[in-house]
Order: C-alpha cells, then sequence, then structure tokens
C-alpha cells in the first residue's frame, strides 16, 4: 500500500514538474507511464495487434501531453491519466471496428516496395526523378511546406518557427502540396 | 514514428503551462461575468412598473427563477468538469434534474392558467425568445472559450450542458425585463426556447469546443 501510495506521490510530483516546464522529469515520466499504458491497453485491445496497441500508446501519450494543463497538482495522477487512457481506448475501439468493416485481411504477400532485388534500379530512379520534379514544380510556399513537414519530419510547431509561417498556414499549403502532388503523379501513367 | 521518438518530440516541443483552475473555480468566475453582464444589460430595460408586475406573482414566480440559477449553477460546474479527465461525468444528472425541478415548478404554478387569455397589451413572447437568444450568446461564446482550454472528450454532453447554463441564467434576465402572461406561456415558450438551443448547439458541438481528435 505504501509502495502504490509513494508511486503515486513520485508520478504526481513527475506530471507537477512536467507542468511547470522541467523537459527531463517529462522524459522521466513519459518513460515510466509508457509500459503501464502499454500493459493496459495490450491487455484490453491484444486481440488488434501489436503494431495497433503501440498506436494506442503513442495516441494517450499526444492526448496528455495536450491536456497536461488540466491535471490538477492537488489530486492523485493515477485517475487522471486512466480517464485519458479510457477515452483513448474507446476512440481506438470505435476506429478499429470501422476498419475492421470495412477492411478485408489478405494473407502475407511480397509487395515491389519491400523486395529490393523486385525493385529496378531505373525504375526506382525515375520515380525519384519524377517525384522531386513534381515538389520542384509546386508553388514555393508549398513546396517550403513538403520539405519541412515531410522530408526533414519536423513538427508543424518546428516547421512553423524555421518558415516563420504560422502552423494553421503550413498545414493548409501542406494539404494543397499533397493534393497537387497527388494529381501531378497520378496522372503520370 | 517510434515511441520512444515520440517522447523525445514531445519532450523538445514541452512549454510551461498553469494547471486548470478546479472547475467549481472555472464556474464561479464565468457565473460573477454572467451575473455582472446580465445585470448591466437588464438594469437599463427593465422599467421600475414591469419589476413590479413581475414579483406580484410571488412565489409563482420567484421560485421558478431560483430553481433556473441553481440549474445554470450545477450545469456549469459540470460543463466545466466535463473537459478535466477523472473529473464525475455523472454530474450531468445533478443539472437534468434540476432543470426538470425548474420545469416542474413552472408547470405546477401554470395550474389553472392554461385557459387564460393572453393580454395583447403585454409584449410578444417573441421578445423574450430574442432577448434569451441575443443576451445568451456572448455568453455561450465566453463559456466555449473558457472550455477549449481542457480536454473535449466528449463535446456533445459539454455542449448540451454549457447551452443549458446559458439559457438557465438568460431566461431569469429576460423574465425580469418584462411581463409575462403567466407560467403557462412562460413554461411553453421559454421550455421550446431552451430545447431547441440545446438541441442546436449540440449539432454543432465540434465547431463550438472543437473534436476530441483535435488535442491528440
Amino acid at each position: 500500500m505504501a509502495e502504490v501510495v509513494s508511486t503515486e506521490d513520485r508520478l504526481g510530483d513527475l506530471m507537477r514538474q512536467t507542468q511547470a516546464g522541467d523537459t527531463a522529469a517529462y522524459v522521466t515520466l513519459l518513460r515510466e507511464l509508457t509500459p503501464r499504458i502499454r500493459r493496459i491497453i495490450a491487455k484490453q485491445r491484444g486481440f488488434a495487434g501489436e503494431a495497433n496497441v503501440e498506436d494506442l500508446v503513442q495516441e494517450v501519450l499526444l492526448s496528455l501531453h495536450a491536456v497536461r494543463a488540466t491535471y490538477n497538482p492537488s489530486r492523485p495522477f493515477m485517475p487522471w491519466l486512466l480517464a485519458i487512457l479510457r477515452h483513448r481506448l474507446v476512440d481506438g475501439t470505435r476506429r478499429y471496428a470501422r476498419t475492421a468493416r470495412r477492411e478485408v485481411a489478405l494473407d502475407d504477400l511480397d509487395v515491389t516496395a519491400a523486395e529490393p532485388a523486385t525493385n529496378p534500379d531505373q525504375g526506382r530512379s525515375d520515380d525519384v526523378e519524377v517525384v522531386r520534379a513534381a515538389v520542384q514544380a509546386l508553388p514555393p510556399g508549398q513546396r517550403q511546406a513538403i520539405e519541412l513537414l515531410k522530408l526533414q519530419e519536423l513538427s508543424l510547431k518546428e516547421a512553423a518557427a524555421a518558415s516563420g509561417s504560422s502552423v494553421g498556414a503550413l498545414k493548409v499549403a501542406s494539404h494543397r502540396a499533397m493534393a497537387a502532388l497527388r494529381k501531378a503523379l497520378g496522372n503520370r501513367g | 514514428m517510434t515511441t520512444d521518438t515520440l517522447i523525445e518530440r514531445l519532450a523538445r516541443e514541452l512549454e510551461p503551462v498553469r494547471p486548470l483552475p478546479h472547475p467549481a473555480v472555472r464556474t464561479g468566475m464565468w457565473i460573477l461575468g454572467a451575473a455582472i453582464y446580465l445585470a448591466v444589460i437588464a438594469v437599463p430595460i427593465t422599467s421600475s412598473a414591469d419589476f413590479a408586475a413581475n414579483t406580484t406573482g410571488g412565489l409563482r414566480f420567484f421560485i421558478p427563477q431560483l430553481l433556473a440559477i441553481v440549474t445554470g449553477v450545477i450545469a456549469a460546474v459540470a460543463a466545466f468538469g466535463s473537459v478535466v479527465p477523472g473529473y464525475p461525468r455523472r454530474l450531468w444528472i445533478a443539472a437534468a434534474t434540476a432543470a426538470a425541478a425548474w420545469g416542474a415548478s413552472l408547470a405546477i404554478g401554470a395550474r389553472g392558467q392554461w385557459s387564460q387569455p393572453v393580454d395583447p397589451a403585454l409584449p410578444s413572447e417573441w421578445l423574450c425568445v430574442a432577448l434569451i437568444v441575443g443576451i445568451g450568446a456572448p455568453l455561450m461564446l465566453a463559456i466555449a472559450w473558457m472550455l477549449r482550454r481542457g480536454a473535449p472528450f466528449d463535446p456533445p454532453l459539454t455542449v448540451a450542458l454549457s447551452a443549458l447554463a446559458v439559457t438557465s441564467l438568460t431566461n431569469v434576465g429576460a423574465c425580469f425585463t418584462h411581463p409575462h402572461t403567466n407560467n403557462a406561456v412562460t413554461f411553453v415558450w421559454h421550455g421550446l426556447t431552451l430545447l431547441v438551443l440545446v438541441v442546436v448547439s449540440v449539432m454543432m458541438s465540434r465547431q463550438i469546443v472543437g473534436s476530441p481528435r483535435a488535442f491528440r
């Protein structure tokens, strides 16, 4: 019992430090929570497969990050976390049910992209060139959004800081760029 | 992206945040603002003759107003609590019970009034509808703005409670500003207005407080 209380207190302390902006405490908290979250999700959603469980773990961490201001430092930490986890599980279950209705499972098949030997160098090089040309043909704002978000894999916040644009403008530019690329590459063959 | 990479990225993006005050405190702030706002709007447009005409209704007038205020306060606490993970969700039952008691007080007060003719000298009840909607809109915007700093797990519930809180309080303001024929008329017109506003708000819940996916 004392151990439960001390764990609860420690997690609460780490969350308080997180709210104050302590990065080290935040990393410690998330690393400590991740196996617990994974265990709970795997217990309830193990049937959905390892990848789905890990997706849900990441969704819980993202939610925790987004709503960290809602934690009341004078209250226990675990009920707060479990409420977030419960809601994410419900969302995940709904999504899984929707996907399962629409998708048909196939046997594992070798696909071209997964088998290097089946990918001729010529074709791959052509594809890269075509994609590069399509990216270059984009308007400057859209090209910059693609380069920062998709090629450099920056977060929206980092990309906004790097480009001087707002997060909203980057989202719009990225969305338009992807639509333009789909259209350009789709018309190719 | 691996979970370890995600953790590193989240840590890089970490900024200090101010913990959200307790739902009761946030409710207090909103109610205080709403009371001042309603007083500023209602006092100049309420004549002493109208006020006297309303208050002659005695308990038939005051008990529904009191219950409307109680409904507004409980609904606001429940709305602010609904965006805090782990806060009891069942407070909506208390809000619904208070709303039912408020409706019942009007219905009981309306006994024997259903067949009374409407006094043509009194202002149309559309005035009440306009007042509730017009005065309530800024209050709804204010509570929606406050609720966005939370975790909108269940937008329809949060918005329904907010709309109930706003409509209950603005209903009190509207009732004081001009005389009504009787409780029966108030029950029908104000009740329908409340229902319509709650339903419309729920239909727009994701626009009002945001989608649950938005805080991922």
